[in-house]
């Protein structure tokens, strides 16, 4: 396991966990928004 | 500036002064004798630590402002500080046992910063567990504030305390700064710092604006349930 | 003021008597108290135990596990009965209410340590009467702290979805750096060393006492609105 691999393997781990955090927060604005477009329908029809 | 146009710069920004800095501590910095390459983690594991700190002072301003005011925005900013100081604190836990496998051949030391980053780790995630587990509405963010408080108002004791263990049960001296010698390590030091605020302040920003479209989603669905 | 104290005091009257006549919740702190001492015991091979290194530690995981128990059972009761409602609506000054318990706690998980130590000192041979003032004090202060954090904590435990379960979650993390002082503490008082020796960490303990009593007084109200 040379030293290259690990600095690899630590940088590798910092995007992927900010990448993780980016994907799960842009699924939950994508819901959000479907959500608040569907219930503004609602509440405009009544 | 229009605050979106900040914003949107940001987005913009944070990746790449991300990537910029890690070329930087790659290429720039020359090797460092006695642990070679890996290393140039320190560049980042640094930064990642400070900001969750930063995480904290923040959860603690927005629960205050919350505990005073009552108006859901401060909620939300302490929510979002919390998950994103959390997202650093776990960066630093990964990137520290990387450093220390390659270096010195354990997974773990009881250093310091890792010592002192576990358990603000565990703050965090108290905090997140009651966020998601605790309670209903109006009680939960009541009770996310107070915890907020304590945890916040608790950091500089852990500090200590873990310092002071230290000194006086010292292991060998792991995650050891000493002194930068050359400029192009403090340079990069201090550019990387800078990146990773920005990242900081970038994902803030981006999970404040989740929370306060949650909280409108959430006041339409009341809205709704009270007509029906 | 005197009306405010009055309030405290009638608040800690009111829980200590409530246990006395029942005395369950201190009869299970102490068993569990002892029983984690007799655990770690055999777990560890008792031939001989460093008096510096391991017995404190033991010591404060045994307070701090009945302890966990005290704070529990002094708030499941009030929640189960509706009586928290009948206290807010007593003329009392919240923070009052939060002085209260905590003083209760305090005496409660006192009197386990008090029962413990003993049977401590006998169990795992740690000579305890030599220094047993200052390990008086050291042991008050860090309770303090314990019964201050743990009673604000317990508030907001007692009405979460998850009741009991939360609060050794919320808790221990917070309580890490005062265990951890106060372990060392009780190790340099149990060495025979002088008071002065452990000052970083007695001061260390106190200051956290004095915040979190502080926040506490300050936020108690703000855990018991309905």
């Amino acid at each position: 396991m040379s030293r290259f691999f690990y600095l690899t393997l630590g940088y590798g781990l910092i995007w992927v966990s900010i990448g993780v955090y980016l994907v799960l927060m842009q699924r939950r604005i994508d819901r959000v928004r479907g959500e608040l477009a569907e219930l503004r329908a609602r509440l405009g029809r009544n | 500036m229009r605050a979106s146009t900040i914003s949107r710069g940001l987005d913009l920004l944070a990746l790449p002064l991300i990537a910029i800095g890690m070329a930087l501590a790659f290429l720039y910095v020359p090797g460092e004798r006695t642990m070679g390459d890996v290393q140039r983690i320190f560049y980042f594991h640094v930064p990642f630590a400070m900001s969750s700190f930063v995480g904290f002072a923040i959860v603690l301003v927005a629960s205050l402002g919350y505990l005073k005011t009552r108006r859901d925005a401060w909620d939300v900013v302490a929510e979002a500080a919390a998950e994103v100081g959390f997202l650093c604190c776990t960066i630093v836990l990964l990137t520290g046992p990387v450093w220390a496998r390659s270096a010195w051949g354990v997974w773990w030391t009881w250093d310091a910063r890792l010592t002192t980053t576990l358990i603000l780790w565990m703050v965090y995630a108290a905090y997140l567990v009651l966020r998601a587990y605790g309670a209903e509405d109006a009680k939960l963010k009541r009770y996310a504030a107070v915890l907020g408080i304590v945890g916040a108002l608790n950091v500089p004791i852990v500090y200590f305390s873990v310092k002071w263990f230290r000194t006086q049960h010292p292991s060998s001296t792991f995650f050891t700064r000493e002194g930068l010698p050359v400029p192009a390590m403090a340079f990069t030091l201090r550019f990387c710092l800078i990146a990773v605020l920005i990242l900081f302040v970038t994902l803030l920003l981006k999970r404040i604006q989740v929370g306060r479209l949650e909280a409108e989603r959430d006041q339409l669905r009341y809205e709704l349930d009270a007509r029906e | 003021m005197n009306a405010y104290l009055r309030g405290v005091f009638g608040v800690l009257r009111k829980d200590l008597r409530l246990e006395w006549r029942s005395r369950e919740a201190m009869t299970a702190m102490a068993f569990f108290s002892l029983l984690v001492v007799v655990l770690f015991g055999f777990s560890f091979q008792t031939e001989k135990i460093d008096v510096r290194t391991t017995a404190p530690g033991l010591l404060w995981v045994a307070f701090s596990f009945s302890g966990v128990l005290g704070l529990n059972r002094s708030f499941s009761l009030e929640r189960e009965n509706g009586a928290l409602r009948a206290l807010m609506l007593a003329p009392l000054d919240r923070s009052a209410i939060f002085v209260g318990k905590m003083l209760s706690n305090l005496v409660m998980i006192g009197l386990v340590e008090a029962l413990t130590v003993p049977l401590f000192s006998v169990l795992l041979r740690v000579p305890v009467l030599s220094c047993l003032p200052q390990l008086t004090l050291v042991t008050c202060l860090g309770t303090l702290g314990f019964a201050a954090v743990g009673t604000l904590l317990a508030g907001i435990s007692s009405g979460s979805r998850m009741r009991e379960v939360l609060l050794p979650l919320i808790l221990y993390p917070i309580w890490i750096p005062i265990l951890v002082a106060s372990v060392e503490a009780t190790g340099t008082v149990l060495s025979g060393k002088p008071l002065s020796e452990a000052g970083d960490w007695l001061t260390l303990i106190g200051v956290f006492d004095l915040v979190f009593l502080g926040v506490g007084f300050l936020f108690f109200e703000a855990v018991l609105e309905e």
